[in-house]
């Protein structure tokens, strides 16, 4: 799976609201097995990154256990970001599938 | 830019952010199902990862390199020194150069420059930029853009301040001048409008170059005040420092209306043929370039309705910046391009000094870079940590030259006794350039030898070998320009010098500044050369209008040039030209002609001249004679032959008299004074030697400046080759030990050392031929007019490369010639 999937379902996460790092690894898991099978931490540096390109947002929060951890939140930058990645992955699958049906 | 700042805005809290993002990924891990912890991933790479994103990775490399180089760098602190020293000597000439350029493109120091401008005649006919008083008025009057008119008028008649010899600069300004440039007196008061109005007292301002050199800046003169021309005239104040005029440098300003005061010749405030002014304007405020320009054609179309004699209606003023007037000449800014050129060769020896030393130091250094690849360093980052090192040194080196550039400024300035209105600066231009030059330098010097330690590749001879040849080819092209230049000057002085000038001198009674009748101009020359051919100690004396080293009269003949002087019978007795062929016109010839021998054979090839007609300036004249060539023009007007007329009335008024004396002309100036003074007359009495002095002090100011820099590059080269040989020895101490145990001969060691380097010395001198060559053929199209191109001083150029290289290879030739063979064997 590619870097950037990982940013991508990290964005498609956070749309329907805030959420600490476990409960993005647990979501991201139901979506898709593969993706943070062999690293679950790799999710960290993914959401540094996105701190930097200013896609989300972290705020301090308190989880369900009680611990203090940061809640990600996505920008207007975040939801633009998400959109166009999902306008390019459908026209790539477009094209990828109008290949398959000329070949 | 919202990613930088976000970077910027992590990098000061990156405490706190590594601190959350350590507890987010600990929480993490506890929240995980124990079976499933171990997917988890490590942590510190995890982290390094993130720290990746902000940048801060990077930043860490950054700081360590720069611990580890400050570290490397204080090991050695005689290369580190060096290095620093070469570094800054080579940066600081350039930016010397570059504080020079400032100072000169900066010099105008008045107020609101930028809406001041310069008016520039463009006239099809003529070639004169220059406007006529009566037009200044003109436009004066009639224009709407500008909110002051301003003109200053270089004034053309000779002047003399009390009993100098040397000709008084004299700016005749408009009464406004100073007021509108804003120039506020020294001492004083400058000149304004009441001083420029009809019957104002003769007021002057002296410049202050001029009152320290010429009155030691006395400020009593402005109370006894000065004679210009045998006329007092009050001197109301001194000019600050920092201003030195529009035009050129005068060294005393007066208002327009003094110059029938001071030369007899009233102002002609309706001529409008002569065209002696310069013209500048001041813009009203939102008035722009263009709309002044565009108004100012309207003017002009309108003035030359009015004067169609005088203003064609093809002309035009193009408005200008008066900042960008004084560095447009073209020769002058070839001949600072050909400076920086120079300065540049001083870099580049510089940095081919440095990166040799850095190659050297590679070498050195290639056991600690092997242990670093071994243990897994990548290439890429030791490259980075070296060139960290250079960037340091570069910093270091900038710096310093930065210092050493201002200081060297202010000495050349000093060396050349430069006007007060060039003032240095170092500002943010001057220290970007040397930034600029600093990081150029790292790449120049560092990047090679860096990529050659990493790479470890054939012990980096061959990049050795190009370095010296750049080195030696910038050392040598220096030197052999100053030597070129020496020889130059001197050779040009021999020209003039074939007389024997120490025992002449020119005594000018000024008969032009009397309106006289020609023929009683010509009574009274002829009588003042009798009173001093009477005077003791005088050998001869002899009227000419066109004395050498003063004055010089060119006519274009048929493609050729003829320099005319028009004489008595007796001058070429007094200057000892021989007669060759024919004879001397008496005093009841006024056609004759006599020409020297190479117009003789210009102008007559293969047939005598004798009797033929020669027309000058619509006269027909008779060649009587044919004298022995003075070559007394060569200097100014290589081309031009020489030609002898009888004293014409047109230029009676000109006559100077021609006086050679039986001891030092300089000691007979007081005799010679009182027995050429006629009535009312202000005689000036110049020596030939100061009169050729005068004239080459330009060329020996030029001499030091190049002379410099060549000193400055060939204490590079000798370092350079000192460097190079030394590090050659060290490195085959072994290899020599060896020869010699075998029994090689000194002959041969010397070989060793020395024979390799044969080729890259010889490409290298080549190639500063080469650069000097052309430098030298740019450099003496202007600045000397003509200069006989000569093989010698080439040869001397180099010779004196060969003894700074030679001076350079003793020690280390030394050296390698004491290597103990048993003990070389155990070197290592």
């Amino acid at each position: 799976m590619p870097q950037g999937a990982l940013a991508m379902l990290v964005l498609r996460v956070l749309r329907s609201g805030p959420l600490h790092g476990y409960a993005i690894a647990q979501r991201i898991r139901a979506l898709s097995d593969s993706v943070l099978e062999a690293e679950e931490g790799s999710l960290y540096p993914t959401l540094q990154r996105m701190l930097v390109e200013g896609w989300v947002k972290a705020k301090a929060g308190v989880s369900e256990s009680g611990r203090q951890v940061r809640f990600y939140t996505l920008t207007a930058a975040g939801a633009r970001q998400l959109e166009r990645e999902i306008a390019e992955y459908e026209q790539a699958t477009a094209a990828i599938q109008a290949i398959l049906r000329t070949a | 830019m919202g990613r930088f700042l976000r970077r910027a805005w992590a990098l000061l809290h990156r405490g706190s952010l590594e601190r959350q993002l350590e507890e987010d990924m600990a929480a993490h891990r506890e929240m995980m199902p124990a079976e499933r912890r171990r997917y988890f991933g490590s942590d510190l790479r995890l982290r390094e990862e993130a720290a990746d994103h902000w940048g801060w990775t990077w930043l860490d490399h950054l700081r360590q390199d720069l611990a580890y180089g400050l570290r490397q760098l204080r090991r050695s602190p005689g290369f580190t020194a060096t290095a620093i020293g070469v570094l800054a000597l080579g940066i600081g000439v350039n930016l010397a150069e570059a504080h020079l350029f400032e100072a000169l493109l900066h010099r105008l120091h008045v107020r609101d420059l930028d809406s001041l401008c310069h008016f520039y005649r463009f006239d099809p006919r003529d070639v004169a930029s220059r406007v006529s008083l009566p037009e200044i008025d003109f436009y004066r009057r009639n224009n709407t853009v500008l909110s002051a008119l301003i003109a200053e008028t270089n004034l053309s008649s000779p002047l003399y301040m009390a009993e100098d010899t040397a000709r008084l600069k004299c700016s005749l300004v408009s009464g406004n001048y100073f007021g509108e440039l804003g120039v506020a007196p020294l001492y004083g008061r400058l000149l304004d409008e009441q001083d420029d109005r009809p019957g104002a007292a003769p007021t002057a301002v002296l410049a202050y170059d001029y009152w320290q050199s010429r009155f030691g800046g006395d400020a009593s003169v402005m109370r006894t005040g000065v004679r210009i021309n045998g006329k007092p005239v009050a001197v109301v104040g001194i000019v600050p420092p920092q201003f030195g005029g529009l035009d050129w440098h005068p060294e005393v300003w007066v208002a327009d209306l003094q110059q029938e005061y001071l030369t007899g010749h009233a102002l002609q405030p309706n001529d409008f043929s002569v065209r002696a002014s310069s013209m500048y304007g001041r813009l009203k405020p939102g008035v722009s370039r263009e709309a002044a320009q565009e108004h100012f054609r309207v003017l002009t179309a309108e003035l030359s309705k009015q004067q169609p004699l005088y203003v064609d209606r093809s002309e035009w003023l193009k408005v200008e910046p008066a900042q960008a007037r004084r560095i447009l000449h073209p020769a002058e800014v070839l001949l600072l391009s050909t400076f920086i050129l120079l300065v540049l060769m001083v870099l580049f020896s510089a940095c081919a000094n440095l990166g040799n030393m850095l190659l050297a130091r590679g070498l050195a250094r290639r056991h600690e870079i092997e242990v670093r690849l071994a243990v897994g360093a990548s290439g890429l980052r030791v490259m980075r940590q070296l060139m960290t090192e250079n960037l340091l040194l570069a910093a270091l080196g900038t710096l310093a030259a930065l210092i050493v550039g201002r200081a060297s400024a202010g000495l050349l300035l000093r060396m050349v006794g430069a006007p007060s209105d060039l003032i240095l600066t170092t500002d943010w231009r001057v220290v970007l350039a040397g930034v600029a030059l600093g990081v150029m330098a790292m790449l120049a010097f560092g990047l090679a030898p860096a990529m050659q330690s990493v790479r470890g590749g054939p012990k980096a001879t061959r990049a050795r070998k190009i370095l010296v040849s750049v080195q030696v080819a910038a050392s040598c092209a220096l030197l052999i320009l100053s030597s070129f230049f020496t020889r130059a000057m001197e050779r040009s002085f021999l020209g003039v010098v074939a007389f024997d000038y120490s025992r002449m001198a020119l005594v000018d009674p000024m008969l032009y500044l009397h309106q006289e009748s020609p023929a009683s101009a010509r009574e009274e020359a002829l009588e003042i050369a009798a009173r001093l051919r009477g005077t003791p100690g005088v050998e001869g004396a002899s009227l000419s209008t066109n004395p050498p080293e003063m004055r010089g009269h060119v006519v274009h003949l048929g493609g050729r040039q003829l320099a005319i002087d028009e004489v008595d019978g007796t001058y070429f007795a007094t200057m000892r030209m021989a007669l060759l062929a024919g004879h001397i016109f008496g005093p009841d010839e006024p056609d004759a002609v006599v020409i020297g021998e190479s117009a003789a054979r210009q102008l007559w090839p293969n047939e005598s001249p004798l009797g033929k007609r020669l027309t000058i300036e619509q006269r027909s004249h008779t060649v009587a004679g044919v004298v022995k060539d003075s070559g007394l023009s060569q200097a100014w007007t290589p081309e031009a032959v020489e030609v002898y007329l009888p004293v014409s009335d047109q230029h009676a008024a000109n006559a100077t008299l021609v006086v050679r004396t039986a001891r030092d002309a300089a000691q007979m100036a007081g005799a010679l004074r009182p027995a050429a003074t006629i009535v009312g007359a202000n005689v000036v009495v110049y020596t030939f030697r100061g009169l050729i002095e005068q004239r080459f002090t330009a060329v020996r100011k030029m001499l030091r400046v190049v002379g410099s820099l060549a000193g400055v590059a060939s204490l590079l080269a000798l370092l350079g080759i000192f460097g190079l040989l030394a590090f050659t020895v060290v490195q085959r101490t072994r290899e020599i030990g060896v020869r010699m145990a075998l029994g090689a001969r000194g002959r041969d060691i010397l070989g060793i050392v020395l024979g390799q380097y044969a080729v890259p010395f010889g490409a290298g001198s080549l190639c500063g031929m080469a650069l000097a060559g052309a430098s030298a053929a740019v450099i003496r199209r202007i600045v000397f007019g003509f200069m006989p191109f000569d093989v010698w001083s080439f040869g001397a150029g180099l010779a004196l490369f060969g003894a700074v290289a030679l001076a350079a290879s003793v020690a280390p030739a030394r050296r390698a010639l004491r290597v103990d063979p048993a003990s070389a064997l155990r070197w290592e």
